[in-house]
């Protein structure tokens, strides 16, 4: 493409922009100079106009008449929660069914059961808060000098991640 | 008007609602109190949804009808349109835009359709055109010579006018239907075709100078 074809390619870009109304300012006032000044571009604005004209006023075929086309929309919309009904009603069934099979089949590996509860141990929120709030065994205690090496081996003394100690 | 209709609404949903809309002439209603008419109660009321689609389905037909003017169910393609338009209507925030936000749900539609056909390469695509690079139109700018005279309203201006759209690529005849026929700003173009704003501006030139060029005799007359 050559220079006169990318300035006639401009040209037209600005024309076709400034007819939508997709311009600054600037390139308003420009094209309104062109088109002052300008025959072809002024034959162009012509043609585009009709276009656009004869874009909007084409006339179209109807997809279906209105009528059939609204008596149809509401034989979907209307259909539609019923075949979620039929579906809900259908699973509900096959559920019973397979839940029925299940506990008749004898030795069965698939009957359901419900898990046994183990009764937590009876805490005593009195002695909890005693535990935490002083160690449980005295803390001897030892010289500066030696604390770094003794430590690990008195796990009493650490807490594992996660525990809170104050 | 507007703030009278939910009070109005109260009164005829009591009894039978259908003899009541036939008594108010749902004809009469502005288009924008019948969208408004048609957001309350929990599903719009069936007459007055009846006649919001009487009044827009030529809007529709002409969406639909410009973005695939080859596919043959676009019948279908409307009734889903409308089932949508019938679920979502409630959230429509601003009943004087109902224009554009149902060309909106028909144009999404049409891009989900689309995309479906093209992954099941069905026979009836339009897939064709696509093979055309955006580059590819070209950009000559026809000297014009006066044709013959032809009334812009003859039934030949529109049939070529018809064929020259579905003959241009697909991307170039969807950036302009959605310009010329659903007044789309160049943002909104972008955003919905997935494109830069200057991509729009270039596609809908192009696609207006291919028109104007194949259409002078009649665009000159």
């Amino acid at each position: 493409m050559d220079t006169l074809d990318i300035l006639k390619r401009d040209r037209f870009e600005l024309l076709s922009c400034y007819l939508d109304g997709e311009v600054t300012a600037a390139e308003r006032k420009q094209v309104e100079n062109w088109l002052a000044t300008d025959p072809e571009i002024q034959h162009l604005h012509a043609r585009l106009l009709k276009l656009r004209r004869g874009f909007q006023s084409q006339p179209v075929p109807t997809s279906q008449p209105v009528e059939q086309m609204v008596e149809q929309v509401f034989d979907r919309i209307d259909r539609r929660p019923k075949l979620r009904l039929i579906l809900g009603v259908a699973g509900a069934v096959a559920a019973v069914v397979v839940g029925a099979l299940t506990s008749v089949l004898p030795g069965s590996h698939f009957n359901p059961q419900m898990a046994e509860q183990v009764p937590a141990e009876q805490s005593d929120p009195e002695a909890l808060m005693l535990a935490l709030d002083r160690p449980p065994i005295d803390i001897p205690k030892a010289p500066a000098a030696k604390s770094s090496r003794q430590a690990p081996q008195d796990p009493g003394l650490y807490a594992s991640p996660g525990q809170d100690i104050r | 008007m507007t703030s009278s209709l939910p009070v109005f609404w109260s009164t005829v949903g009591a009894n039978d609602p259908q003899v009541q809309f036939q008594a108010v002439r749902l004809s009469n209603y502005s288009n924008y109190d019948l969208v408004a008419l048609c957001q309350v109660g929990l599903r719009p009321e069936r007459a007055a949804f009846s006649e919001l689609l009487r009044r827009y389905q030529s809007h529709v037909d002409r969406v639909l009808y410009h973005l695939a003017p080859d596919w043959e169910d676009r019948a279908d393609l409307a009734q889903e349109v409308w089932i949508r338009v019938y679920r979502n209507i409630k959230r429509l925030q601003e009943p004087a835009k109902f224009r554009g936000w149902l060309s909106r749900i028909a144009t999404n539609l049409f891009y989900d359709e689309l995309r479906k056909r093209k992954r099941n390469q069905n026979p009836l695509s339009i897939d064709a055109p696509l093979s055309m690079e955006d580059g590819q139109v070209d950009w000559e700018i026809a000297s014009g010579e006066p044709g013959p005279s032809e009334d812009l309203a003859t039934d030949e201006f529109y049939d070529q006018l018809r064929k020259a759209i579905a003959d241009l690529p697909e991307v170039f005849r969807t950036t302009i239907v959605l310009r010329e026929i659903e007044g789309m700003a160049y943002e909104e173009i972008a955003e919905i075709t997935h494109v830069s704003l200057g991509t729009v501006k270039s596609r809908i030139a192009r696609a207006r100078q291919r028109l104007q060029s194949q259409l002078q005799i009649y665009l000159d007359s």
